[in-house]
């Protein structure tokens, strides 16, 4: 799965261009398969009415992520029978966290920048009765894509924590093509990029459609 | 939570050849690509960049990269050596001579690849002497041909959807002395998914000691650009080639053949992050 992010501090207008231009690539490329809104204004309002917004125009999957677990139940709301993956789940907030994806029955994407404390998020997680999981070891090259996607591809075989979708989360531009084109060489990872241009989305498609 | 070691150990390693002048070195892995996890050695596949001498057939976007000196191939392997490229693949037709061969050779001083009818191929092997070169075979039945090329120059073994390790005993007993492994061309398409399969697991099998299987594998990507319509953009067919090199790479290569530079540039770039160089 590969998402493109759109900020709530996009207005109406904007929004509404952009996930145009997304479908029409979705529907020449494959890429973008999701959209993912990201609650970079911290207020409820802008998140929950742009969440909505992508839920009447966009057809494919749809990921939201704030650091404010109020912030995501409120535009859940809008949304929640489209099983969105919600992202923002941390060492710090995972109980708020795993009672609305539990609530919503939602997949939830836990971060952490070592792979041990990921596994114990993800055993917490479990242990809270949450089966639907994205695990996110925050990796900020595509060599780290390399190592950490491989070593939890491995570890996934000794250790039942690291059976989940492993995602990987990068920013705009050919870096985050070549981010993106990494995780899934390695592995069938979820790519959550800021933004890719349309030859961007295109190859990225191209090279899905020839290694599955 | 305690995790467990995930790093693995591999009985053998890749064999290494010296090509150019000495000063290139290609192979010699200790682990699948790239990987640390697995105590890498960390080193990038060598990129070549393709000189041809003719133009015809050859794609107008790829040609108007070279800025007009890809009109003469000793032009156009120096622009290759100006770009950053390891060595220089020269494709030998009608207007090819080994006295060109020769002089791009000594003109660029780069590892060449050379590749063309099996008279040219073997009198440019002959006349080169001080240059380890590597000729590549169209097909099984050329390596076989040129197995018992003079000079100790390094001869490809064509697969063809063969087994490689019997080719390359065939080719050793046939008196190749050096052999690198070509397990199909690289283009985006369905066929990328069997040619990433293949390298992977004939890489893992010379990693795990088996006969024949450590040879260093070269992996000719230009064809991506034959996958476009003419519409296509040059930066779109980069794009394109860059990705197959990455993926091949990725798989096991040690060698990749591109045709544009821009392609080329973001390869060795993509090489030597991955091999954290």
């Amino acid at each position: 799965m590969m998402a493109l992010t759109i900020s709530d501090m996009t207005d109406a207008n904007t929004a509404c261009k952009r996930i145009a231009e997304l479908t029409k690539r979705k529907r020449s490329s494959g890429v973008p398969d999701a959209i993912c809104v990201r609650n970079d204004s911290f207020a409820t309002e802008p998140f929950s009415s742009l969440v909505q917004l992508v839920g009447e125009l966009w057809d494919g999957a749809i990921m939201i992520e704030s650091d404010y677990p109020a912030n995501i139940s409120k535009a859940l709301v809008h949304v929640m029978d489209r099983r969105p993956i919600v992202i923002g789940a941390n060492q710090a907030n995972l109980e708020q966290f795993a009672l609305i994806s539990k609530t919503f029955s939602c997949p939830l994407c836990l971060s952490s920048e070592n792979l041990e404390g990921l596994m114990d998020l993800a055993e917490k997680a479990e242990g809270i009765g949450l089966e639907d999981l994205v695990l996110d070891p925050v990796m900020r090259n595509m060599k780290q894509c390399l190592e950490l996607c491989t070593d939890l591809k491995r570890l996934s075989e000794k250790v039942p924590q690291a059976r989940h979708p492993v995602a990987v989360r990068t920013w705009s531009g050919e870096y985050a093509m070549t981010m993106a084109l990494v995780s899934f060489l390695v592995d069938n990872a979820i790519v959550i990029a800021d933004d890719l241009d349309a030859d961007s989305c295109e190859t990225i498609g191209a090279l899905l459609k020839s290694i599955r | 939570m305690r995790l467990p070691k995930t790093s693995r150990t591999y009985a053998a390693e890749i064999e290494e050849l010296i090509v150019g002048r000495g000063d290139y070195v290609i192979g010699g892995a200790r682990s699948p690509a790239f990987l640390d996890l697995d105590n890498a050695r960390h080193r990038r596949p060598v990129i070549y960049g393709e000189v041809l001498d003719t133009l015809e057939g050859y794609p107008e976007s790829a040609a108007s990269m070279f800025s007009g000196r890809q009109t003469d191939p000793e032009e156009w392997a120096v622009m290759w050596k100006e770009l950053g490229a390891d060595g220089v693949c020269l494709r030998l037709g009608d207007k090819g001579t080994p006295e060109m061969v020769k002089r791009i050779v000594d003109r660029t001083r780069l590892p060449v690849m050379i590749c063309g009818d099996s008279k040219i191929l073997r009198e440019a092997a002959t006349l080169v002497d001080d240059s380890v070169m590597i000729i590549g075979c169209r097909d099984r039945e050329q390596s076989l041909e040129l197995a018992d090329c003079p000079n100790r120059h390094i001869i490809v073994a064509k697969c063809d959807g063969t087994s490689p390790q019997e080719l390359c005993k065939e080719m050793a007993s046939k008196g190749a002395e050096r052999i690198m492994v070509d397990l199909g061309k690289g283009i985006m398409g369905p066929v990328l998914k069997g040619l990433r399969e293949r390298i992977s697991s004939y890489r893992l099998r010379g990693l795990s000691g088996q006969e024949d299987s450590n040879h260093t594998i070269v992996c000719d990507v230009t064809s991506s650009w034959d996958a476009h319509g003419e519409d296509v953009t040059a930066r779109m067919a980069s794009m394109h080639e860059a990705t197959v090199a990455l993926a091949v790479m990725m798989s096991g290569a040690d060698m990749v053949v591109m045709k544009g530079p821009g392609a080329a540039d973001m390869a060795r770039v993509y090489g030597e992050e991955l091999a954290d160089l």
